[in-house]
């Protein structure tokens, strides 16, 4: 026997004793299926939306208030 | 809210009989202990059945990679919560970290025949080693799932698993 194939022989003898088995596997595998899923946590923070909105709103208020007030084009003509 | 469904059940139950063995032995290598590498792999696939329609719309190979790295990252976690443990420990107790009874000490004490040789010998292999020999002993894995589970050439593997087998040669004396 050459030395690889007596250190496979070792290694072999050694992993057989080191695998799972299969009714273990198995108990793990439903353990876990029998977990309920997880529920999503509450949200914590805004959501999304509501900071594309507020967003808006403030460019918006930014832009207005950057700009003068809007030249009167079509006045009201006087009358006597 | 999350709901699994047959479908997913019968998706989750292929990627664990696919992988289980591959990680089992990935775990088994970190940590050289055999009830913290079945306590970490029934978490490892917990987390993979709480994601298990992300993991299964990854590619195959990509799938092996992010279980794998959820084992490592538990792992990990384990030293740290390990190590923060024997400090506090050692602290209460007035001694040092390191003065802590090492259970591989007390069972290099125990221990006498052949298997056991191999054991100490492997255990005593440098992580990376020791994982990598694992993974092809026990998972039974190739060079290249091997390199896929831990981000390395099937190359790189070769030659680690070659380094594995001689310091284990010279170790255990296979050659007398």
């Amino acid at each position: 026997m050459t030395n690889d194939e007596r250190l496979d022989s070792l290694l072999d003898s050694w992993a057989a004793t080191q695998r799972l088995d299969q009714r273990e596997a198995e108990r793990i595998l439903d353990a876990i299926i029998a977990t309920p899923p997880e529920t999503a946590p509450a949200p914590t923070t805004l959501p999304a939306t509501w900071w594309q909105d507020f967003s808006a709103q403030v460019t918006a208020a930014v832009v207005l208030a950057s700009h003068g007030p809007r030249l009167a084009t079509n006045p009201v003509p006087l009358t006597a | 809210m999350t709901v699994t469904t047959t479908d997913d059940r019968a998706t989750f139950t292929r990627l664990f009989d696919e992988h289980r063995a591959g990680v089992h032995a990935s775990l088994l290598g970190r940590t050289s202990d055999a009830e913290a590498a079945k306590d970490l792999l029934q978490e490892t696939f917990l987390r993979v059945w709480r994601r298990v329609d992300e993991v299964a719309a990854l590619p195959p190979e990509r799938q092996r990679a992010w279980i794998h790295a959820v084992g490592r990252n538990l792992v990990i976690d384990r030293y740290r919560a390990e190590a923060t443990r024997r400090a506090t420990l050692a602290a209460v107790r007035g001694r040092t970290p390191e003065a802590v009874d090492d259970p591989d000490t007390v069972e290099r004490l125990a221990v006498h025949d052949e298997l056991d040789q191999v054991q100490r010998a492997i255990t005593d292999l440098p992580e990376e080693l020791r994982t990598i020999l694992t993974m092809s002993a026990v998972g039974e894995l190739t060079s290249r799932q091997i390199g896929e589970a831990l981000e390395l050439p099937p190359g790189t593997v070769r030659a680690k698993l070659h380094q594995a087998r001689t310091r284990l040669t010279d170790r255990l004396e296979v050659s007398r």
